[in-house]
């Protein structure tokens, strides 16, 4: 069998020692850029290139993939335990895991996180390893028309993520869409509300947004109570989810790793759009959909197990096309580039050693990161254990470095002021905040590629109709939104959809 | 005692963070103060845009090779600020002393800016130091496109104009204005397609979805190489002399019968006022570096880039030119948004 040998081939390079011990430091940095807010996996591999220097190209990369994927494992830890996303692509993992943290059930999101991501990466990894060239292939058959649709059911399922009160979950999802549309226009390339101001070219940083809305806006509620009421659960629990957990958690991992390899594989949609889709998925298929967003353990694993599956998916058309799908595999390939390497179709076949041994190093990457990440969990839940008083000035210190770390600019700092004082205010009225974030990843990508797919038809919407990959999606679209009233119908009307005249 | 622990370890951190601005800004000081002989401490140099682009690895070739050469005393400082196409970064580079310790890319993106409307700034309003290098645009096809040559693009666009759908990178940018360029030339008029990253222009074309695209050599490289993508013509004066298996038989634009040659370019500028001597000394030191055989090897060839070396006021002069150019052909293309 050619993929045994293959993968022999790719052992024999990544255990080599200095392979291995570059996975290791690559695993361990890319962790700790995982918990530091603003310094993304784009940010951290492109500190860390310079250093890597006349190192061999493939320990490099080793390395450099350590730190994209432990990045990955590292951007729960914050989420779960206060609130902060550090990347986009762990905004959901933070609306159910700092739930339960404060339900003195952090020790088990953080354990489920890291063996969702556990799961998620390393099947991405055998996904990559076996299917990598259809994937590609199906990577290629997403057009503008695609992506459209594709970001629609996105959109659909913010039904989904509303909460209680689906009006006011749609109406934050306006908001975001409204505020993704700041910058440049993506095909006129007219300004828009930018007032004039440089920084504001590239539209509202979506991370500054996410930290102060979830971060800051929690700290400002939190500030409202007496200093007697204790934020978090004293007790700390078990540090390891339950069984029960585990038998919660047993499909969504499945789901969530077919969902964030598949479209994490796909160029521009990427780790967030897998997690939030995955997040949807499960809230989707629970039998409690309730409990999501008051500390459903399945939410967490959804959104980790999504989003490390996605990193594997993301290379799969950098290693067999050539081409990078993410920002951070764009720099990754930057990287190759400089090493000597010739990231292109013929790489695979050109530099095998190459294309395995960094394969099977991501496999012994994330074993690596699992074993560095459960004993951690031990000593990260202390923090808890901190004071508030002496808690929050060390979170805001710690947001404010990581909004401006972002772009080094100043007006990161005040959007994220003031989305943490919106933050307050949808909290106090029960507004959630994850429709928004959700319309702020996708209103974008959705508005540049209806435009484009109408350039490309000139003004005509039937090219959304006469593609085989948009009809399924479609299909799929007018499922979600009609399948919960035809339950309801069946059902006489009685429990599924929550119409806000049931509103509490 | 652990959460004191990990408390104190946070603390230290930041402790750490702002004693290294404290110190680079002391530094600083110090080396004004002497008078000290040019430079007296690293300079600054902002890359506009993000990690990783081809400017920011640019820059760092540069940094590597000038010290390994021993031609910078000290590593240069590399900050990344990107946004706008480079306003961003180049914007806060001009907010520094113009006093030799602070310099940025310069390069044709500031034009096409300005020209968009899109640029708080002349685009001319820097100290102009050195032109490194040249990067041409190139019209590809899939390998089973029915266009063999560019004459068919051509022809086939001309029957049924705006039909001919071809990707470039980005809107406001040099792909669209290159692209206006190749129109008036050839009398066409295609359906521009602009991505937001040279990837999914090669995903788009790959998959199917344009039927051409226009690309740096760099960019559809590899896949030509592995006959994936064929090059109907690049638009520079003489035929590429780049891995000439994939290269020698692409034809010029001129020579498929589109009388027009362009291309992009890099180089390196300060914010407006710098002192000539300070001009001077880094004109030397980029000679030097770009003279060397590791920039050859290190940047040009292995990012098929062709060297130039262009400084002062004869990189300023060339900038004007081609300022008035592109003026001239945004006019004709109904695209100029500036008054």
């Amino acid at each position: 069998m050619e993929i045994i040998q293959n993968v022999l081939l790719g052992f024999s390079v990544a255990l080599q020692p200095i392979n291995l011990l570059y996975c290791f430091i690559g695993c361990l940095a890319g962790t700790l850029i995982g918990v530091l807010p603003g310094i993304g996996p784009v940010t951290g591999v492109a500190i860390l290139i310079p250093i890597t220097f006349g190192m061999d190209p493939i320990t490099a990369t080793i390395m450099l993939a350590g730190i994209y994927y432990g990045a990955m494992y590292g951007g729960s830890t914050t989420s779960i335990l206060i609130n902060v996303p550090g990347e986009s692509a762990s905004v959901m993992t933070a609306v159910d895991g700092y739930q339960m943290a404060r339900q003195g059930r952090a020790g088990a999101a953080l354990g489920m996180s890291a063996i969702g991501s556990f799961i998620g990466g390393s099947a991405s990894i055998i996904g990559l390893m076996l299917i990598a060239p259809p994937v590609a292939k199906l990577a290629l058959s997403f057009g503008p028309p695609e992506y459209f649709v594709l970001m629609l059911l996105g959109l659909a399922t913010l039904t989904r993520l509303a909460g209680k009160n689906l009006f006011k979950g749609l109406g934050m999802g306006f908001l975001g869409m409204l505020i993704g549309t700041v910058g440049l226009d993506p095909v006129a390339g007219v300004q828009r509300f930018t007032f004039g101001r440089p920084d504001l070219l590239d539209g509202i940083g979506f991370v500054s947004v996410a930290m102060g809305l979830f971060a800051l806006g929690e700290i400002l509620i939190n500030l409202e109570g007496s200093p007697a009421e204790r934020v978090f659960s004293t007790q700390i629990g078990s540090l390891l989810p339950t069984k029960s957990d585990w038998l919660a958690c047993r499909w969504t991992v499945v789901r969530s790793t077919i969902i964030g390899f598949l479209i994490g594989s796909l160029p521009g949609a990427g780790a967030t759009v897998s997690a939030f889709m995955a997040y949807a998925a499960e809230k989707k298929a629970s039998k409690t959909p309730e409990r999501f967003g008051q500390g459903a353990i399945e939410g967490v694993c959804a959104a980790e197990t999504a989003n490390n599956a996605a990193t594997g998916g993301a290379l799969v058309p950098l290693l067999t096309l050539g081409i990078p799908s993410s920002a951070t595999v764009a720099i990754l390939m930057g990287a190759l580039m400089m090493y000597g390497l010739r990231p292109g179709p013929l790489l695979l076949t050109e530099r095998p050693d190459f294309f395995w041994g960094v394969v099977t190093s991501m496999y012994i990457g994330n074993v690596v990161l699992l074993v560095l990440n459960l004993p951690m969990i031990g000593l990260w839940i202390k923090i808890l254990k901190v004071p508030y008083p002496v808690l929050i000035p060390i979170i805001l210190l710690f947001i404010s470095l990581g909004a401006y770390t972002v772009g080094g600019s100043y007006v990161d700092l005040w959007v994220m002021f003031a989305f943490g004082i919106l933050g307050y205010l949808m909290r106090k009225f029960d507004y959630p905040a994850a429709p928004l974030l959700l319309a702020l990843v996708l209103g974008p990508i959705m508005e540049k590629n209806l435009k484009l797919s109408l350039k490309m038809s000139h003004g005509s919407m039937a090219i959304f109709f006469e593609r085989p990959i948009t009809l399924i999606l479609i299909a799929m679209i007018v499922f979600s939104l009609i399948w919960p009233l035809l339950v309801s119908r069946l059902s006489k009307g009685k429990e599924a959809l929550e119409l806000p005249i049931v509103d509490e | 005692m652990k959460k004191k622990l990990v408390l104190l370890s946070v603390m230290r951190i930041v402790l750490l963070v702002g004693a290294i601005g404290m110190l680079s800004h002391a530094a600083a000081l110090i080396g004004y103060a002497a008078g000290a002989k040019y430079p007296a401490k690293p300079i600054l140099f902002v890359v506009p845009y993000a990690p990783g682009g081809g400017t920011d690895i640019m820059v760092r070739v540069i940094d590597r090779v000038g010290t390994q050469l021993k031609v910078l005393p000290q590593p240069l400082v590399i900050e990344n600020k990107s946004g706008g196409s480079g306003v961003v970064g180049k914007s806060y580079a001009k907010t520094k002393p113009a006093d030799g310790y602070t310099i940025t890319c310069a390069d044709d993106s500031s034009t096409v800016v300005d020209l968009f409307g899109n640029s708080p700034w002349p685009y001319n309003d820097f100290t102009y130091i050195a032109k490194l290098n040249r990067d041409y645009q190139m019209i590809v096809v899939r390998v089973d496109s029915p266009y063999k040559t560019l004459k068919d693009l051509v022809t086939a666009a001309k029957a049924q104009p705006n039909t001919v759908k071809i990707a470039g990178t980005g809107v406001s940018q040099i792909d669209v204005l290159h692209l206006a360029m190749f129109e008036k030339a050839a009398g066409v008029k295609l359906n521009y397609i602009g991505f937001d990253s040279g990837g999914q222009v090669m995903t788009n074309l790959l998959g199917g979805h344009v039927d051409a695209a226009i690309a740096n050599p760099g960019e559809a490289y590899e896949q030509m190489r592995a006959g994936k993508v064929r090059s109907l013509g690049v638009s520079s004066e003489k035929r590429l002399g780049f891995d000439s298996s994939v290269f020698k038989d692409v034809p010029t634009w001129k020579e498929a019968g589109v009388n027009l040659s362009l291309s992009q370019w890099r180089g390196v500028a300060g914010p407006k006022g710098m002192a000539k001597e300070q001009v001077g000394w880094l004109i030397d030191a980029l000679k030097k570096i770009t003279d060397s055989k590791e920039w050859q090897e290190q940047y040009l060839d292995k990012f098929l880039q062709v060297g130039v070396f262009v400084t002062g006021a004869d990189m300023q002069k060339e900038a004007e030119e081609e300022y008035a150019v592109y003026k001239t052909i945004m006019e004709g293309a109904g695209l100029l948004k500036k008054k």
